[in-house]
């Protein structure tokens, strides 16, 4: 298919600018897909440490309150006089108002004096954390608790709950995930007395990881194993995603180092980092999930790609607006200079045709010319053999010869008129020769 | 067998003609136009009547515009 000078050059122009603006946006999908890959790493990183830090100022915060109950002198007190009904109704206040979901004070054997929740009392609680407060040490951890003492501390109903898993499996949870923290009393002779513990149950506790996504913008959640026990996450319908298991497999919640990947929640895809809780034994008991929906970067690239694309279409269209007028005067005045050479050339080309039958013509009137000579001179050699038919084919011959001679005149003229014709018509060539090179090299010559 | 005439509408023209009918291997003279026919050329060209569909076929290939033909 041939195509013309305008769609030639437009053609080219389109292409030029389509490719430029393919290549820009390859060029920045590729580029904004890896930088983009590394600020969200860098994203979720830093907000897993943030999340890691709420963590750790709650786990500060129930330390540094029991080590503040421990040496309250009203609590001293209680304590050395084993007044269960005033240090129960202390221990409630001090737990509503500090947000804590247990505080339990011991004697020095361990057994239980009073309890904020109310409970059983002067039983063992069995906890480790105890035995080691009353040797003087203050504990403070992250701690999986199991049933006997959540139903002793009357939590269990905030703990109790079947967990979704893949493929409509459930799980009963029984155990919480806690914060506690356990530090001695003493007396004012520094003698141990007994021993306080506290904690906070994570279990459907929503306000670290609600402060987490507050602050920081992701998605937290806190798993006991698999399952999810508190979170941020929503559901599609907008209600919290919890007691669900993870998507994510087994190992990468095994610690001890932080997993990132990918993994989806609820029906959204995110960039995940998952840090595993340690108890005070280093061991994995839970991890705190922290997420950012990849959609988040996705739609800066798919946006930034469609503003490429759209003012690469606007930019084509200004582009055309500009060239257009420029190819359509460009292509006018070739198309002119091209009928003045097509011109030139049919004239010139008369000319040297001309040139050529004048030539044979003179030639076929030289023949004539002789032939003629050569009748005459036998009728003189010999007057009496054939002279009269012989001067009859001269005469005919004569008048040949005749046409042929205003032929000749004709032609001559003719040729005189093409030969000023094909000067004006060379000094044309020459015009359109310094046309088009000044068209080329845009100066005159 | 009188020639048989053809004639255009100017001497270019007969030129060509001329010109593309030697090319084709067809015979033709120049002639000067003869009083009867009405033509603004001043020429004409005569060709054997034997060579003159060969001759027309050959103007037409060249592209030659014919005035006209007389027998």
């Amino acid at each position: 298919m041939k195509m013309g000078l305008r769609v030639q050059l437009i053609g080219t122009l389109i292409g030029a600018i389509l490719i430029f603006f393919v290549i820009s946006a390859i060029a920045a999908n590729t580029t904004m897909s890896s930088d983009l890959s590394n600020l969200a790493k860098r994203e979720v990183t830093s907000g897993a440490l943030g999340f890691s830090g709420y963590w750790d100022s709650k786990k500060d915060q129930v330390r540094l309150l029991t080590t503040q109950i421990a040496i309250q002198d009203a609590i001293r007190k209680d304590v050395q006089t084993k007044n269960g009904k005033a240090l129960g109704d202390a221990l409630s206040n001090i737990a509503r108002g500090a947000e804590l979901s247990f505080l339990t004070v011991t004697d020095t054997s361990g057994k239980v004096i009073a309890r904020a929740n109310g409970g059983t009392t002067g039983v063992k609680t069995g906890s480790p954390y105890i035995d080691r407060a009353l040797t003087g040490e203050t504990v403070s951890t992250a701690a999986k608790l199991g049933d006997a003492e959540l139903q002793a501390e009357q939590l269990a109903p905030q703990v109790d709950t079947d967990s979704k898993g893949a493929g409509g499996t459930t799980t009963h949870i029984t155990d919480g995930i806690a914060i506690v923290s356990a530090a001695p009393i003493s007396d004012q002779n520094e003698r141990t007395i007994g021993a306080i513990y506290a904690g906070v149950v994570m279990n459907h506790a929503y306000d670290v990881v609600d402060q987490a996504t507050r602050s920081l913008g992701g998605k937290a959640a806190i798993l006991l194993g698999q399952s999810i026990v508190a979170s941020s996450i929503s559901n599609p319908d907008g209600t919290r995603f919890v007691d669900s298991d993870i998507a994510l497999p087994a190992t990468s919640l095994a610690g001890p180092k932080p997993y990132q990947g990918t993994d989806t929640e609820a029906g959204t895809d995110y960039l995940t980092e998952v840090d595993p809780i340690l108890d005070d034994q280093n061991t994995v008991i839970g991890a705190r999930w922290y997420g950012i929906p990849l959609s988040t970067f996705r739609e800066i690239q798919a946006h930034t790609i469609q503003s490429i694309l759209l003012w690469g279409l606007v930019g084509l269209i200004v582009a055309l607006a500009l060239a257009i007028p420029v190819v359509e005067r460009l292509s006018r005045l070739l198309i002119k200079r091209s009928r003045q050479v097509r011109a030139s050339a049919k004239e010139l080309s008369v000319a040297i045709v001309g040139s050529e039958v004048s030539g044979d013509h003179v030639a076929m009137t030289k023949a004539a010319v002789e032939k003629q000579g050569e009748i005459l001179s036998a009728v003189m050699a010999a007057p009496m053999n054939g002279a009269t038919e012989k001067v009859a084919e001269a005469a005919s011959l004569n008048a040949e010869i005749y046409g042929d001679v205003i032929v000749i005149d004709t032609l001559a003229t003719e040729m005189s008129n093409r030969m000023q014709q094909a000067v004006s018509r060379v000094n044309e060539l020459n015009d359109v020769a310094e046309g088009l090179s000044e068209l080329v090299t845009g100066t005159k010559n | 067998m009188p020639d048989v005439i053809l004639f255009f509408s100017s001497n270019a023209d007969t030129m060509i003609a001329t010109k593309a009918l030697k090319d084709s291997g067809v015979t033709a003279k120049m002639i000067p136009k003869p009083a009867s026919i009405t033509s603004t050329a001043n020429l004409a060209l005569a060709v054997d009547p034997a060579a003159e569909a060969s001759a027309l076929a050959a103007l037409g290939k060249a592209n030659v515009a014919l005035g006209g033909v007389v027998k």
